[in-house]
Formats: structure tokens, C-alpha cells, sequence
């Protein structure tokens, strides 16, 4: 595999070895941290956006995958032995052995298709629950098949209490079990695929054939194990994960978390779904239960039903600057061309050192910090207390811009001075304002409310001066919005470049100006060529976001800081968004899966209570706009109606 | 069987299409003629040529899609006002929905549904589908149901086609997200028994479709062989190169492939297409039938119509699936013209697809 970044999914890696080679343990500690038996034991609902790594998670839980990673270990295979001891810590493989058998089923559109016919909801609810029984047994059996276990070796242990049920199906012979799945698979899918199904009466007479209720019974498969010890046991508790659960009917979607709640059912289940399949009020106890609960992060608990997000909030930047590290470090590693110039990272090619602005430039900037200087008319002492707030290692350039700031902050709080002279915006006040977002690595001898100042500046240096600003690798981690295979669609860019530069035999490391215009290019290039529903509306709606947060963003006196990036309306607006205007209700379905956006909701701020709705990474590349959050521009729902056109 | 193989395939192109169409259908005893009638002017081509045929009982599909800019909704009305002006009573309109309100695709679904009762009525000698302007989504599932029903009674069955390469109206696809099997176009696709099976799939490339086509390679995955289909010979000689620079990376990269791979087809004569899928399966069928494999070849539509029918008349003949990705709306910034423009188009196709002229000797 010459350059994996170009594959942007591990999904679309076949090989099961180039797959463990590439997939970095970080993400799954996002998941199974905490007590990860309740993963096991009842309904877990997995919310995430479109490559937050839901399939990949769901193929690594393959039994294939498990396997190639034993005889990987053989190799000596480092990041080997890295999954297999976060395995063995998630209890995913138990004495050398794995403990799960899972099958990935896509909900596609057969599942969905079966709400089309035309029967009584009962006989649909029937036919899906055996549909999805049947393609489950034959998903497990296949697996196993595939790992060349011998199918009449295996022997299916039966709950307590079922044996006769067991009986009916026949579940003593595995072959014939089996068959007995493939023919209740096949007929239910020749009902959905003909061109005109056949009529409820007709098909009433196949009813009893068609119902396949083997959930009810099996508890594990056994069989004997693949190597060494013939006579040792492998013992396995299948797993199912239904993927794309958003792509179900809603009535289907709802019957089935009822249904597979049940917690007499004795496989695991995993329902994968995009957020916007869940309801408003699952997602936001989700999402406060996430937060709040420090020992399992982004885990609802419930007895029978939980959820879970997969997508870390762009609050925990870290988190994700760790994952997307690790991923990168991973991915470069399977390019040989890198391997030999001994380049072991992405970070290491990237520079961090900014590229200060054109001489004449800055002479323009110092020309306008004078004038500034020279309509105010502060005394001496006050002038020098204010420059010598600046931080004295900053370039010079951006000296100037944050004195310009400074200065602009000042002139506006002159007039406004009570008698006393107080106003509550003095310097060390202005710098010191609560800070937004917190950055745990600006640190030092910068405060951290400092550095969004700084990075405030160094915005408005890019708008005014195409200063390049989205650089080092921390920057593009958070314009990944913390979604995996956008990050490696933005690094793949940064990747191009870099064996280009190899190719060339050229220092292989690329400027702040280079890391800049490549991201900005791979960022504009995404954009254009969104093609989900409603692209064309959601690139007005973010085009007029980023234009009202660039406004906020050049205020002479930044007085956001390093500006916004999101678009705030009264939460109460939201109460009538899906009766009042459906378009764009739909639009931010798709938008939010996309991370075109993101919505904050109930976000207290000035007494009141706001939603938010949050530009991604993406967009906030292209249009030269922060990465933090917490700066937002007022406005209201009429207002993003209008943007539009509805 | 009474019907079109590659071999024996009766088909009329140009102004031979004008002759037929009046000389032969416009005198057929009784003929069911199901069309669509929208934003595309060209939809009116056929039915305004039959029109005054006594003989002709039109059927006019509405394809409802949840987002269609205002302009093209009024400018399909419009067009539906002038077709029922012209037809009067011997026109009925249905409309159907391609998205349901949850985002499902329903359209081979509904098409189907609509036009199951016009194909039961006895006594028709001919059955016309005008695939102009209708969509893929609905019109593939229904042409495959006149075939069976022309089969089953023994009637003629023909589809016609019209295109014009200068767009009086500009309007612009937004494609859904889900990658979906065209309605009776599955096969035995996402069976446990085909889990094995080695996947050709041939893409139609066509414009501004790269993240819809990469949608129907990530349902497809694995895939064993990637052999896309480019337009050429084409009117504009460099839109193969154009459409290959478009898709570099996904095809290269994503989906492994190579640029040995590529099937080249004439962007105006659908036979081409369908020999060449017909070629292509038949080659592979004959070299896994000695591994003991199980080959299937997936054809996905997109862009260049009369490609797709192509790619249509070779599913039927060999039962090969059909993956495609829906188009949710459009959009535009095209102005409602004050009357309705009467097209002329540059491609005229009829392709006979069931009837006496198959009966063997």
C-alpha cells in the first residue's frame, strides 16, 4: 500500500493485516473505557457522525480481524501488540483467546424496503425481526466459515429453558440450521426485491415458514479451536451490530431498539446509528449524561438500553489531537518511500515556525498603529503599560496587530469611563477576560486567555495580509472535527505535498505558508464537491454563518477575541423549527451528519438561554475563521431561513 | 422469447424514429403510451408528435421529489397544462413519490404501483414507454415491467428516447446519500450465498457525480475489478478526459483500479453499452464457470441517458443488478419562460423491446 492516506476509510482496506497495520488503539479507548461489560450485556445504541469510525470499530470486532491479529503478534508487529493489549484491557480477548463472534449488518435498503410493502404493520414488524434473525445466524456461521472452522464442528449452546424452541429450529445440526437460515433469508428477500410482491394472503400461507426466532435461543457457539490444542475450546458470544440504523423507518427504528432491549436476549447488540435517527430528547440526555459522567465519557446508562457517542466533543481537543497523532504515526508508517528518510511522523515534516508578513506589509500595519496612537492621545505611561503587555516573544508583526487590538480596546473604553475612572475594561482586565475555550498547551509565560487574543490577531493578520494561520499539526487535528476520516482527508493533502517535495529531493517538510494553502485547497475542493442532500442550501447557510463571523472577527478591538465561528438564536426559536420551516429542519439533519455543523444547544450566555449553530472545521478553513469555540454572532431563525432562500 | 438479446436487438435512430413513430404507432390498433411530464421540455417531444392519434391512451408520470426549486415546479406545471390542453381527455396524470418522508428512496416503487393497473388492461396492441425526462430511479423498474407484461400477453412493447445536448433549462441534481438496488434490479445481490462472489461493477462516469458514485463503491466493498465506463466517441471529444481528471483519485486510489480498466461507449448510441457489458459478463461467466467461482457483474447508471439505456437492455437480458443513487431535488436559477418551447431534439431512439418482429421463423 503506497500511500494510505489516499484510501480516506479503513473500510476500504480489504486485507485484514494492511487493516491492524492502520488502525490506532486511541479511538477505541473513546469507546470502551469504563466498565465495558455493559457493552455486552444489553442494547447499545452507537451515535456518530459519517467517518467517526463506526465501521471501523465494527470491523475490528471481526473475528477475521482478531485472528490476523494472533498471527500478526507471531511477526512481532508493534501496533499488534498495541490493539491486543487494549483488547485484552477491554476484555475483548480473554487467555489468548477472542471472546466475541460478530457480524456488521448494513440496514441498507432491504431492511428499510420491507416498511414498503404493502401489509398490516404486524406482518412487516414480523418479517424484519426474522429477516434480520436469519441474515445474523448465516452472518455469524460465514465468519466463522471464512476463519476455516469446519461448520459441523461448531455447536450452538442453547439458553436455558429453550431447548424446545431450539428443537423447532433445528439448532443441534448446525448445517441444518444453517439451511434453514438461508431459506427463510432468501424467501423474505425475494418478497422485498420483486418487482410486485405478492399479496398478505398469499403470503399468510408462508407465514409459519418465514419466522425465524433464533435470538431467543442461542446463548454462544462452541467449537473446537483453530490451532495447537485439539482438544481445547473456543467459546464465543455473538454480537450483532446493525449498521446505519438511521436508514430504518422510524416506526422500524423504534420497534427494533424495543425489541432488541429485551434483555432475556443473551447475544450482544449494537445498533449504529447517525444522530439524526435518534430523538431530540435521547440525544441531548446523551450528550449532558456524556459530559457529566467522568468514569464512562459519552455513555448513557440505562438498565436495558444504552447510548453511546463514538464522535468526542471539539471541546476535548486533546483527546483527538492524541487519536489523530496516533492515526497519522500509524499511516506513515506503511509508506515505505517516508520509512526510508527516517520519517516517522507527520508532525516531525510539518514546521511550526509562522512566516511573518512582507516587509512593506508591515510597514502599513506599523503606519496604522501610529495613526491610531496619534488620534488618541494617551499620556506616555498608559501608551508603554499597554505595550508592555505584550508578550516580548512574539513576532513582530504580530506585536503589532495585538497592540493595534489593545489600542482599539482602549479608545473604545475612554469615553465610557465613569467618574472614577473605573470601567471594569482596564488592559489587564481586557486581557484577562474569561476565556471561551481553554487551551491546556498555550501556556506559560502566555496566559491562555492571552493566546486567544494572540490568535485574534493573527486571524485578522491572515484576512488583511494572507499571513498564513492554519498550520502545525494541532491546528489540523481541530479543523478534523474530531472526525477521523476528515482528518485524514486534510492530512492527506499535507501528504501530497510532502512526496512531492520527496520526489523533488527536497527538504521533506512543509512551511507554514505550504501547510496553509493546502489546507485551504483540500478544504475548498471538500466543500465544492459536497453531493449529500440539501449541499447546495447548506453552502449558502454556512457561507452567510462565516460571513457574520467574519464581521465579529475583524472588529477593530476583537472584542471576541479570536472571533467566532458559530451563529447563536434564542433556544426558544427552536421550538418551532420542524412545523414551521420542514426545509430547514431537513437541511441540518444532513448538515450535522456531514459536520457541516454543529448544534449547541441550551448554551447559557448572557442571561440567556441560545442554540448555537457551530461551523466545522471545514468551513472554518475555508473561510479563515477560528477553531475554538465559544464566539458566536446573534441572531435569529428567520434569519437562516432568509440566508437560504426558503 | 419474444424479445430484444444482443444479438437480435430492433432499434431506430434520427429522423428513422420520426418515420416509426408516425407511420407505424401513430396507426397501431390501440396503444398505451406511458411517458413523464416535468421540468424537462424534451418529455413533450414524443407525446406532441402522436398528438390527434386517435388510437393512443396517455399515461404521464409526475415524479415528486421533496426539493425541486419553485421556478422548475411551475415550469412543470406549466408543461402539464400544455400537454393536457393538447391531449385532452385521452391523458390521465399520477403522481409518485421518489423520497419518502424519511429519506428513503421509493421510487421504482411507486412507478411500479402506478403503472401496474394501465399494463393489466387488456386490449392494447402496443405499449410505448417514453423514457425522455424520466428518471432512472422510475423508469428502469417499469420498462422491465412492460417487458414482462408484453411477454405475458404477447404485445409489442417499445421505448422511446429523446435527448438534446443544449439545455433550454438549467437545473442542477442533488443526489441522495444512500447508494439503493433499482427496484426489481437486486438479483440476488446482498444474499448470504452471494457474499462470496466476485464483484465487477461498471460505473457510467459521468460529471460532478464523484461522491455518488463513491456512495455505491462503499455498499459494493469488497469489490473484486472496477471497470468504469467513459463517454466516447462524444460530441465534445475531450469529455472523457474531462470526467477521467474529475475521478483520479477515487478510481487509482479509492477503488484500486487502473486506467486498463476503462470501457470506452459512445455517448449517443446505447447499443455500444450494451454490447460491451454483454461482452464483458459473457467473458467473465466463461472463465470462473472453469474456477468453480461465482462472477456477477453490477452496472451503475448515472449521467449520459442514452448510456443508460444500455446498461438497462443488458440488465434485463442477463439479469445483472443494478446499483444506483437517487437524486433527491434540484435546484436552479433558470426563469420561468413565459410559454412553452417546443424541443428539438438531436437524438432520437427507439429501441423495440417485445413482439411479433422476435418471433422466430
Amino acid at each position: 500500500m503506497q500511500n494510505p492516506f489516499k484510501k480516506r476509510a479503513t473500510e476500504f482496506i480489504e486485507d485484514s493485516a494492511s487493516f491492524v497495520a492502520l488502525t490506532s488503539p486511541g479511538p477505541l479507548k473513546l469507546f470502551f473505557e469504563g466498565d465495558s461489560t455493559v457493552l455486552f450485556d444489553r442494547l447499545v445504541t452507537v451515535i456518530g457522525t459519517p467517518g467517526s469510525g463506526k465501521t471501523t470499530l465494527a470491523r475490528l470486532m471481526d473475528i477475521d480481524t482478531l485472528f490476523t491479529l494472533f498471527k500478526l503478534l507471531d511477526s512481532n508487529a508493534e501496533n499488534a501488540k498495541n490493539l491486543k493489549n487494549a483488547l485484552v484491557g477491554y476484555d475483548i480477548i480473554r487467555d489468548g483467546k477472542p471472546v466475541f463472534l460478530s457480524y456488521r449488518l448494513p440496514s441498507s435498503s432491504n431492511l428499510r424496503d420491507i416498511w414498503e410493502l404493502p401489509y398490516s404493520e404486524t406482518t412487516r414488524t414480523n418479517l424484519l425481526r426474522s429477516f434480520i434473525q436469519a441474515k445474523a445466524v448465516l452472518g455469524w456461521l460465514r465468519r466463522l466459515e471464512k476463519a476455516e472452522v469446519n461448520i459441523a464442528e461448531i455447536r450452538i449452546i442453547v439458553k436455558e429453558g429453550c431447548e424446545t424452541q431450539a428443537h423447532l429450529l433445528n439448532v443441534v445440526d448446525t448445517l441444518d440450521f444453517r439451511h434453514r437460515a438461508r431459506s427463510v433469508e432468501e424467501e423474505i428477500l425475494r418478497v422485498i426485491t420483486s418487482l410486485l410482491p405478492p399479496r398478505e394472503e398469499e403470503l399468510s400461507e408462508k407465514v409459519s415458514n418465514l419466522r425465524f426466532d433464533a435470538f431467543e435461543v442461542i446463548e454462544s457457539f462452541s467449537m473446537p479451536e483453530i490451532s495447537e490444542q485439539a482438544d481445547s475450546k473456543l467459546l464465543l458470544k455473538p454480537l450483532l451490530i446493525i449498521d446505519d440504523g438511521h436508514e430504518l423507518h422510524p416506526n422500524q427504528f423504534e420497534d427494533l431498539t424495543l425489541w432488541l432491549k429485551n434483555r432475556d436476549m443473551k447475544i450482544a447488540r449494537w445498533l449504529m446509528t447517525r444522530v439524526d435517527a435518534i430523538s431530540h430528547e435521547d440525544f441531548r440526555k446523551a450528550l449532558v449524561e456524556a459530559e457529566n459522567n467522568k468514569t464512562t465519557p459519552g455513555t448513557t446508562l440505562g438498565r436495558d438500553h444504552i447510548f453511546k457517542i463514538i464522535q468526542c466533543e471539539r471541546k476535548d481537543r486533546k483527546t483527538f489531537r492524541n487519536i489523530a497523532k496516533d492515526i497519522a504515526k500509524q499511516y506513515i508508517q506503511q509508506m515505505p518511500s517516508f520509512n526510508r528518510k527516517g520519517i516517522t511522523t507527520l508532525s516531525q515534516c510539518l514546521s511550526e515556525d509562522s512566516i511573518a508578513i512582507s516587509k512593506p506589509d508591515l510597514q502599513n500595519l506599523q503606519n496604522l498603529v501610529n495613526q491610531l496612537i496619534a488620534e488618541m492621545r494617551l499620556p506616555e505611561y498608559q501608551i508603554k503599560k499597554i505595550r508592555d503587555s505584550i508578550p516580548s516573544q512574539l513576532p513582530s508583526d504580530l506585536v503589532l496587530a495585538v497592540y493595534r487590538i489593545l489600542l482599539n480596546r482602549e479608545k473604545k473604553r475612554s469615553p465610557q469611563a465613569d467618574i472614577f475612572g473605573i470601567t471594569g475594561e482596564s488592559i489587564e482586565e481586557q486581557m484577562l477576560i474569561e476565556p471561551t475555550e481553554t487551551e491546556a498547551d498555550d501556556d506559560r509565560e502566555i496566559s491562555k486567555t492571552k493566546a486567544g487574543l494572540i490568535r485574534g490577531a493573527e486571524i485578522q493578520l491572515l484576512h488583511e495580509y494572507g499571513r498564513p494561520f492554519f498550520f502545525t499539526f494541532e491546528r489540523l487535528a481541530d479543523a478534523s472535527s474530531s472526525n477521523i476520516e476528515q482528518f485524514i482527508n486534510l492530512a492527506d493533502a499535507l501528504v501530497d505535498g510532502l512526496e512531492t517535495k520527496l520526489l523533488r529531493g527536497k527538504t521533506v517538510r512543509l512551511d507554514a505558508r505550504e501547510q496553509h494553502r493546502f489546507l485551504t485547497d483540500r478544504a475548498i475542493k471538500t466543500i465544492n464537491d459536497w453531493d449529500f442532500p440539501y449541499s447546495d442550501a447548506t453552502k449558502k447557510l454556512i457561507y452567510f454563518i462565516s460571513e457574520k463571523c467574519k464581521a465579529r472577527t475583524m472588529e477593530a478591538n476583537a472584542s471576541l477575541n479570536d472571533g467566532a465561528n458559530a451563529f447563536g438564536i434564542p433556544q426558544g426559536e427552536m421550538d418551532n423549527l420542524q412545523s414551521e420551516f420542514p426545509m430547514l429542519a431537513s437541511l441540518l439533519h444532513f448538515a450535522l451528519a456531514y459536520n457541516a455543523l454543529t448544534i449547541k444547544e441550551y448554551y447559557e450566555c448572557k442571561n440567556k438561554t441560545w442554540c448555537l449553530f457551530v461551523l466545522g472545521g471545514l468551513p472554518c478553513i475555508q473561510y479563515g475563521l477560528t477553531l475554538n469555540q465559544g464566539g458566536f454572532c446573534e441572531g435569529h431563525l428567520a434569519d437562516l431561513v432568509g440566508a437560504i432562500g426558503q | 422469447m419474444n424479445r430484444f438479446t444482443v444479438n437480435h436487438c430492433v432499434t431506430h435512430n434520427g429522423e428513422d424514429v420520426v418515420d416509426f413513430v408516425k407511420g407505424k404507432l401513430g396507426f397501431s390498433n390501440k396503444v398505451l403510451f406511458i411517458g413523464t411530464v416535468g421540468m424537462d421540455t424534451i418529455s413533450l417531444y414524443y407525446p406532441y408528435m402522436l398528438n390527434g392519434k386517435a388510437s393512443v391512451d396517455y399515461k404521464f408520470l409526475i415524479e415528486n421529489r421533496p426539493f425541486v426549486a419553485d421556478s422548475l415546479i411551475k415550469i412543470g406545471k406549466l408543461h402539464q397544462s400544455f400537454l393536457a390542453g393538447q391531449l385532452g381527455d385521452a391523458c390521465v396524470f399520477k403522481e409518485i413519490k421518489i423520497i419518502a418522508d424519511d429519506g428513503a428512496t421509493t421510487a421504482g416503487r411507486s412507478a411500479v404501483n402506478a403503472v401496474s393497473p394501465w399494463l393489466e388492461a387488456k386490449g392494447y396492441s402496443d405499449i410505448v414507454i417514453d423514457s425522455t425526462g424520466m428518471s432512472r430511479g422510475t423508469s428502469f423498474p417499469i420498462i422491465k415491467q412492460a417487458v414482462e407484461a408484453g411477454l405475458k400477453f404477447g404485445i409489442n412493447v417499445h421505448l422511446l428516447n429523446a435527448a438534446d445536448s443544449m439545455l433550454i433549462i438549467d437545473y442542477k441534481p442533488e443526489s441522495d446519500d444512500r447508494a439503493e438496488w433499482m427496484h426489481g434490479f437486486q438479483g440476488n445481490m446482498d444474499s448470504d450465498r452471494m457474499d462470496d462472489a466476485l464483484k465487477l461493477w461498471v460505473p457510467q462516469l459521468s460529471e460532478e457525480k464523484v461522491q455518488a458514485t463513491s456512495t455505491m463503491y462503499k455498499k459494493l466493498f469488497p469489490v473484486a475489478e472496477v471497470c468504469p465506463i467513459l463517454p466516447f466517441p462524444s460530441q465534445n471529444p475531450r469529455r472523457g478526459d474531462n470526467i477521467l481528471f474529475e475521478y483520479q483519485d477515487a478510481l487509482t486510489q479509492e477503488w484500486g483500479s487502473s486506467l486498463l480498466n476503462i470501457i470506452y461507449a459512445h455517448e449517443s448510441n446505447p447499443l455500444d453499452v450494451y454490447r460491451s457489458v454483454s461482452t464483458l459478463h459473457g467473458i467473465r461467466e466463461k472463465v470462473f464457470q472453469e474456477t468453480g467461482e461465482t462472477p456477477v457483474t453490477i452496472l451503475s447508471p448515472a449521467g449520459w441517458r442514452i448510456g443508460s439505456l444500455g446498461m438497462l437492455l443488458a440488465a434485463i437480458e442477463l439479469n445483472l443488478p443494478v446499483l444506483y443513487v437517487e437524486t433527491l431535488g434540484y435546484t436552479s436559477h433558470s426563469t420561468i419562460p413565459a410559454d412553452v418551447i417546443l424541443p428539438n431534439p438531436d437524438l432520437k431512439w427507439h429501441i423495440w423491446l417485445t413482439g411479433d418482429i422476435y418471433k422466430p421463423n
